[in-house]
């Protein structure tokens, strides 16, 4: 069952001003940090790209400075200002207590960022792990998980 | 060389009736070796000669290959060229505050190479206390080949720098001290007597090193970041396809271990060489 939904937004330094917009990525000497390939953050990106015009994809792509194994290693080449830009969820900017920014992707470009969890069949400890669910869908921990930054599931 | 006979001598003597502690020692090697030698051993095993060398014709095998030897070598040659000689001066002068330094110099081989990148990051990054002024003569180090091999020579450094300062100590100081009555200057007793004599540990030094810088991973990841052809080096290449293909990852491992091993190896014969010449003389 899916427990909570994300965005895919570009993370800027907090006192930057370069990039106000996706098009503005696409800028020569523009300096971008995206997930690589096999990781989910990097092949959300590259969903977000394939539905950007092709020069412009391209553009974007020559600006890519480095491929991070993870999103961690985008969001912490923002912060540090070793890029202009990088690709990351909403809830990763929201964890930098303000040292990054965030530019809308717009919603035709948004891949669907969903969260799932589920009981494992024949567990020994079916009760507990559906009351964990549970506990994710509503009550505490939904609230925990909005007071992170995640959406509600299914928007 | 009376000492050193007595010692060979009472060696020879335990050897001859090996005891239980002979017996216990050998275990202890054969475990140590076991353990050491069975993932790279796994490596091979579940790699084909044929993934091997197909892994060869994916390009960004190639290109981390070829990145991994262009940056390790002017890695490693910064370090000789700056480590010999402070290693030298480290071995054969005492001066205050020695051993603060060889502490600090030696202070990176406990660091966890993440810690080695976020420091290294804090100190030359866009954002680090010599951020600015490395911006203003325009040096652009994060993210680049040349934060690449900043990262490599920040980590492998003490390795040399640890293994030539014991070299140099080794070499025995009437051998110096015979240039210099002989009228050879300070520079030339160092270029022509003790780096000759020091060679085989300078060698050590250098392959762990080289071998060292041939595996970073943590801290080019954290200062330079990861691309193709331009920073990703073989092991963020083997990581990055360790994600998606474990075979390709696999077979790239193993091809870094042949070249690492090779590596070591022709260091160590050539130190060889060099030892039986310093017998001879």
């Amino acid at each position: 069952v899916v427990f909570t939904d994300n965005r895919l937004v570009i993370a800027v330094p907090a006192a930057s001003s370069r990039i106000r917009s996706l098009a503005d990525l696409a800028r020569p000497g523009i300096r971008i940090a995206m997930g690589s390939d096999g990781v989910p953050v990097g092949s959300y990106t590259r969903k977000v790209l394939s539905r950007l015009p092709a020069a412009q994809r391209r553009a974007i792509l020559d600006n890519v400075r480095s491929e991070e194994p993870d999103v961690g290693g985008v969001i912490a080449k923002v912060t540090q200002k070793a890029v202009d830009a990088g690709f990351v969820y909403a809830t990763d900017v929201a964890a930098t207590s303000g040292k990054a920014a965030q530019v809308a992707v717009p919603d035709n470009l948004q891949p669907r960022v969903s969260y799932a969890v589920a009981v494992v069949k024949g567990t020994r400890h079916a009760e507990q792990a559906s009351a964990f669910v549970e506990g994710l869908l509503s009550g505490r921990g939904r609230q925990e998980l909005r007071n992170a930054g995640f959406l509600p599931p299914g928007r | 060389v009376i000492g050193g006979g007595r010692v060979a001598g009472a060696l020879q003597a335990r050897t001859r009736r090996p005891g239980w502690f002979v017996v216990a020692l050998a275990g202890a090697l054969t475990v140590a070796l076991a353990f050491l030698v069975v993932p790279v051993v796994a490596i091979f095993a579940a790699t084909s000669p044929a993934e091997l060398l197909s892994s060869l014709d994916d390009p960004a095998a190639t290109d981390a290959l070829l990145l991994s030897l262009e940056t390790t070598t002017i890695a490693i040659a910064i370090i000789l060229a700056v480590g010999t000689p402070a290693a030298y001066l480290l071995a054969t002068r005492s001066f205050p505050g020695r051993s603060l330094v060889l502490t600090l110099v030696e202070l990176p081989l406990v660091l966890p190479p993440a810690v080695a990148g976020i420091g290294l990051l804090a100190a030359f990054g866009p954002a680090g206390i010599l951020g600015g002024p490395l911006d203003g003569l325009h040096i652009r180090l994060v993210l680049e080949k040349a934060g690449v091999v900043v990262a490599l020579v920040f980590v492998a450094a003490p390795f040399y720098l640890r293994q030539a300062q014991a070299a140099f100590a080794a070499v025995d100081v009437r051998w110096l001290e015979a240039s210099r009555t002989l009228g050879v200057g300070e520079a030339g007793t160092f270029a022509r007597i003790a780096i000759p004599a020091a060679r085989p540990g300078l060698l050590a030094g250098l392959a762990l090193a080289w071998g060292r810088a041939l595996g970073e991973f943590g801290a080019t990841l954290i200062f330079a970041g990861s691309f193709r052809g331009i920073t990703q080096t073989t092991p963020l290449a083997i990581y990055d396809q360790f994600a998606s293909d474990l075979t390709g990852a696999l077979a790239l491992s193993a091809v870094l271990v042949i070249v690492s091993g090779a590596l070591l190896l022709s260091v160590k014969l050539a130190g060889g060489t060099g030892e039986r010449l310093g017998a001879a003389r």
